[in-house]
């Protein structure tokens, strides 16, 4: 539970961030915007277990691009310090769980992303004309208005965020199978277990139930929250 | 000058994270048409000489022509039936007048507000006292319901839109109510149906829970799960195990490329109304 929530953890806020950066970077009107959208789009396309095994291979100890790559990089400045990095990034203790959530966050930046902008773009043009009448400067109209009037599309994204990260189980047992040591077991893993190598279906069945109403509770709080913050609203 | 820099500096970000979306997928591709000996050495992402038995061997000997045959088979049949019977009672839902119309509505809605792990156990269960664990029926129609209540919902608003006055005018030319159905709603829904077949089709190909749940056949099995199931037993054939990741996968980006437009445009507009 507390691993996949690290996971979200890090989808919620590095992901978000990232996918709000770029968001706000299309929606200034940028060259080839459209070419980005179609490409940021593409990991979440994708089924979690090929994005799960082609990650697999990426992080391979012995073999995988990521370690030889930290290699040449140490060979390039002459320094060991990227070589010492080197190790079996998924079969690590202390790498495993950032390594899925950085594979977490691969596929699922482009959908907030998405989002965000869809929300960006739903803002009339004409209220930053008039603050910038008013002599406010990009900062001032950014926190003044984007960030108040994106408030239920921030709430849609982190339900969203939350929801697909809680409910992790392609990438997982498609890369650590919940190993090693049980250091990137999710919920989802856990019911599994307890079903097929137990066949404790109550016992499966209530923690699968328990987790789902967590799920539930958190959706309709932050809903609950984004109208009440919402100043077109609350 | 220092726009040119700005915006200098934001295309070199936009093309970072572009290459960063797209490295994997061609270093995928690429790692299949290395031979077995080269993988572990070459890691070059052009290969001068692509071996492309590595293909047949994933396709005939890697049981990955079944699994892709499979795969297609599901998609069709389980995004035919949710277009089907959900286009039917989203009509019911906006046209006809019956007894506990809403009520039955929200029946219909609540499993959408229900993460997936409240209910695959008893699912599995469920299908085991039917009988119905490892048929191709028992995939099947656990994944028609579960589409059916976002589907039901677009639909529902969309028939909803329709002007009464055309029904009408095609009911006096005698038309029958599934004429009407067949013959005018239909076709004018072209775009939301639009939406619920791509992401119904998306979702199908890529599921991997309930494939794992239900079945264990190989002959039934899709490919993300013979996916697994080939990792399984040939850890370290990684040429052609990516092989089988570029059959599952090239399909599934196809099919984006050609519908982007309307993909991109139904996830903005679902976003902003809800």
């Amino acid at each position: 539970m507390w691993q996949a929530a690290y996971i979200t953890l890090i989808a919620l806020t590095l992901q978000n961030a990232l996918a709000l950066v770029l968001a706000l970077i299309c929606d200034r009107g940028i060259k080839f915007g459209n070419g980005y959208r179609v490409i940021f789009f593409i990991p979440p396309v994708l089924s979690g277990i090929v994005v799960g095994l082609i990650w697999n291979w990426i992080y391979n100890g012995n073999y995988g691009l990521l370690n030889h790559w930290l290699a040449q990089l140490s060979k390039w400045m002459h320094i060991s310090y990227f070589s010492n990095l080197e190790r079996a990034w998924l079969a690590d203790p202390r790498t495993a769980l950032t390594s899925v959530a950085i594979i977490n966050m691969w596929k699922g930046f482009g959908w907030g992303f998405l989002v965000l902008l869809a929300g960006l773009q739903s803002i009339p043009r004409q209220l930053y004309e008039a603050a910038k009448v008013d002599g406010a400067n990009a900062w001032q109209s950014f926190w003044r208005i984007t960030v108040p009037l994106m408030i239920p599309t921030f709430g849609i994204v982190s339900i969203m965020t939350i929801l697909g990260a809680m409910q992790i189980y392609d990438i997982i047992v498609s890369t650590t199978g919940g190993g090693p040591a049980y250091h990137t077991e999710v919920p989802i893993t856990r019911i599994l277990a307890a079903m097929r190598g137990n066949l404790q279906f109550g016992y499966a069945c209530a923690m699968g139930l328990v987790f789902g109403a967590i799920l539930l509770s958190v959706s309709l709080i932050i809903i609950k929250l984004s109208r009440k913050l919402n100043p077109l609203t609350g | 000058m220092s726009k040119k820099i700005i915006s200098l500096l934001k295309h070199s970000f936009m093309i970072l994270m572009s290459a960063a979306c797209i490295f994997p997928l061609l270093w995928m591709i690429s790692s299949s048409l290395k031979t077995q000996s080269a993988i572990f050495s070459d890691m070059s992402l052009f290969v001068l000489r692509p071996s492309w038995q590595n293909y047949i061997t994933a396709w005939v000997k890697g049981n990955f022509g079944i699994y892709f045959l499979n795969s297609v088979f599901y998609t069709v049949t389980i995004v035919g039936g949710i277009v089907l019977v959900s286009s039917l009672a989203a009509y019911a839902f906006a046209r006809l007048e019956f007894p506990f119309k809403n009520f039955l509505f929200l029946l219909l809605l609540a499993p959408m507000m229900i993460p997936i792990p409240g209910g695959f156990v008893a699912l599995y269960v469920l299908l085991n006292k039917m009988h119905l664990i490892n048929t191709r029926i028992g995939y099947i129609l656990p994944q028609i319901n579960a589409g059916l209540a976002m589907s039901i919902f677009l639909l529902k608003s969309f028939f909803e839109k329709i002007p009464r006055d055309l029904e009408d005018s095609a009911k006096i030319d005698g038309c029958s109510r599934l004429g009407i159905y067949w013959h005018l709603c239909m076709p004018l829904a072209k775009p939301a149906l639009a939406i619920v077949v791509i992401y119904d089709t998306l979702y199908v190909w890529n599921e991997y829970l309930l494939a794992m749940l239900i079945l264990s056949d190989k002959s039934l099995m899709p490919l993300t799960r013979g996916l697994m199931i080939f990792r399984g037993e040939h850890v370290t054939q990684y040429p052609i195990l990516m092989a089988g990741m570029c059959i599952a996968t090239i399909p599934i980006i196809f099919l984006y490329l050609l519908m982007q437009k309307h993909i991109i445009k139904g996830v903005m507009a679902g976003a902003v109304k809800g």
